[in-house]
Formats: C-alpha cells, sequence, structure tokens
C-alpha cells in the first residue's frame, strides 16, 4: 500500500522503484496472459507476439500510472491486441484462401484433439499418475476455453482468471456489465458441461 | 449485483487448474517469455539514460514515454536560434551605420562636399592631373 503513495513523488530512487514494480507485474502476469492469447488465437507464435506487444505498450504508454491500474490498462491492451492480430489474420487468410485456390493440394485442418494426446514432457514433479491426471484436466480445461465463443472466454477469464470486477470486466472488454455476468455463466457451464462428457467433476 | 455462489466457486475450480497448467508452463516458454518481458522493459529505462529536458516535471505518465511535448523542442530551440541570428544582424547593421557616420562627421570636409556634384568633378579633375 505504501508504494501508491510514495510513486506520488519524483526522485530518482522513487523511479527505481517504479522500474521493479513494472517489472514485477509483467512476471506475474505474463504466462497468464500467453495462455489467453494461446486460447485465443491458437498459435504459440503469434501468442508470444502479442504478449511482447501488449507488455511493450504497457511499458511505453503507461508505465507513468499507479501500479494498482495496471492489471486493468494491461488487460485492455492484451484484448486489443489479440483483436488486431484477428484483423490481420482474416486479411493474411483472404489472401491465402485466393491463393491457394490455384494450388493443387489442400491445407491440413487444425485438430484440437491432437494436441490433447500429446504428452507433456516438461513436467518432471515425482508422482507421474498424479501429474498426469492433473495436466489432462488441464488440457481439457484449455481446449474447452479455446472452443469457447471469443466474448464468453475474455469475459470468463478477465473475472475470474484477472480477478478483475464486474465493472472492470465490461471497461476492458468494451460492454455492459450485464452482458459481462451472461457471458461469464454461459462459460462456466460450457465448461462445467464438456469436463462432466468426459466425465471429470471439476 | 453478484454471480451465484455455486458458479462463481465452480469458475475459482476450474481456474485453479489453469493455475497449475500456467505454473508448470514449457522452460523454453517461460524463457521466451521472460526475453519479452525484458525487451518490453528496455522501453522503460532507455529513456532515463537520454537528454530529457522536455519531459522533465511534464507530467505523471510522460516521464519515460514519447511525450508530444518532446516533439515541439527542437522547432522550439530552432525559432529560438533563428531570432537570435535577425536580432544579432540587426545589431550588426546599427553599429556598421553609426561607425561610418562617425567616420564622415570626424573628416576634415564638411559632411555637403559628398553630395555636391562640382566637388566630384573637382575630385576627378584633380586626381586626373
Amino acid at each position: 500500500m505504501i508504494r501508491y503513495h510514495v510513486k506520488e513523488c519524483y526522485s530518482g530512487t522513487l523511479q527505481l522503484a517504479t522500474f521493479q514494480e513494472l517489472s514485477k507485474f509483467l512476471a506475474e502476469v505474463e504466462r497468464r496472459a500467453y495462455k489467453q492469447a494461446l486460447f485465443a488465437v491458437r498459435d504459440e507464435h503469434g501468442a508470444l507476439d502479442i504478449v511482447q506487444d501488449s507488455m511493450l505498450k504497457l511499458t511505453e504508454k503507461y508505465s507513468g500510472k499507479p501500479t494498482e491500474e495496471f492489471p486493468m490498462l494491461f488487460q485492455r491492451i492484451l484484448q486489443n491486441t489479440i483483436r488486431d492480430y484477428y484483423r490481420r489474420q482474416k486479411v493474411r487468410s483472404l489472401w491465402t484462401t485466393l491463393l491457394s485456390s490455384f494450388s493443387p493440394h489442400q491445407e491440413e485442418e487444425y485438430d484440437p484433439l491432437e494436441t490433447l494426446e500429446v504428452a507433456d514432457d516438461s513436467n518432471k514433479i515425482h508422482r507421474p499418475e498424479e501429474t498426469l491426471a492433473r495436466s489432462q484436466v488441464v488440457k481439457l480445461i484449455e481446449l474447452a476455453l479455446k472452443n469457447l465463443p471469443a466474448r464468453q472466454r475474455e469475459a470468463f477469464l478477465l473475472r475470474y482468471w484477472e480477478e478483475l470486477d464486474v465493472s472492470q470486466t465490461a471497461a476492458a472488454m468494451g460492454c455492459s456489465e450485464g452482458s459481462v455476468k451472461t457471458h461469464c455463466s454461459r462459460a462456466t457451464h460450457a465448461v462445467a458441461a464438456f469436463l462432466k462428457s468426459k466425465g471429470i467433476e471439476p | 449485483m453478484n454471480e451465484p455462489t455455486n458458479e462463481y466457486g465452480l469458475a475459482k475450480k476450474i481456474t485453479r487448474h489453469l493455475d497449475y497448467g500456467v505454473a508448470n508452463l514449457d522452460n523454453r516458454l517461460q524463457h521466451r517469455l521472460q526475453t519479452a518481458r525484458q525487451r518490453a522493459l528496455k522501453a522503460y529505462a532507455e529513456p532515463r539514460h537520454s537528454f530529457s529536458l522536455a519531459g522533465a516535471g511534464y507530467g505523471h505518465g510522460s516521464r519515460h514515454s514519447h511525450s508530444p511535448f518532446r516533439a515541439w523542442v527542437p522547432l522550439a530551440l530552432l525559432v529560438l536560434g533563428l531570432m537570435f541570428v535577425t536580432y544579432w544582424q540587426n545589431t550588426q547593421e546599427m553599429n556598421d551605420v553609426s561607425e561610418i557616420d562617425a567616420h564622415l562627421l570626424a573628416q576634415d570636409l564638411p559632411v555637403h562636399a559628398f553630395i555636391d556634384n562640382g566637388f566630384d568633378t573637382w575630385l576627378e579633375g584633380s586626381s586626373q592631373e
């Protein structure tokens, strides 16, 4: 709490504290931001680019803001960057469709179930069965989130994962609080239903 | 106003699983995210080492960002420079005129002699001789 008060003043040492706060904030938020972007764009490189762009925009434009405003600002930037990515992809895919009509072979379709069955080598924890079971649940949840309509997923992640309140979520999404509640409710029930269909009780 | 408790509880259970997934993110991805963060933070650190006359005391958010005010500084300096050059040239001109006046007044000949046509003719004739 004290840090927010001392930030009002400007001096050499306090600037350093602000830099540290920003760095700490970004370190805390970067992994979740990456996952959010990945759910939305389904491309690792695209998601990493989105996170880097968002962090850069926050640093360049809003580093002088109080730390308590960072989560909200960052989420706004992140969602806008994801939308920009969609727009660029749309234009790109239009050209790809036009050009591919001249080529003889069809592109492979993305199948999320393929990624579901790939074993995750990065988990090196001592109880492999438990780890495996848990990581499978995580993968199923991530799959369910990927398959949600974009606005429902956005509302769910901002409200429950990023823990913004309803009004902040509405502001970040540029919609009404009522819409946020509706999106959140539908998303939660859709994910729960998906897990139930796979025999998992969340 | 708030969501139903069971819905909120359910959502939190789901996000706990997501937290677990994020905590066990691939090392390669963690490293790439760390690199991305360091790159982004450079944008914060760089302006502090550069010339930052315009940013001084200007506002809360403009300390490290590219302030629009900053763009006006070179222009303002240019205008000030031009004003100084014009002022200096005018002063020099006035000094030159006053020096010529002083020189003329200090001569033995009266000032009217220089605008008298007869004096010019006499001067030319005497120089030919």
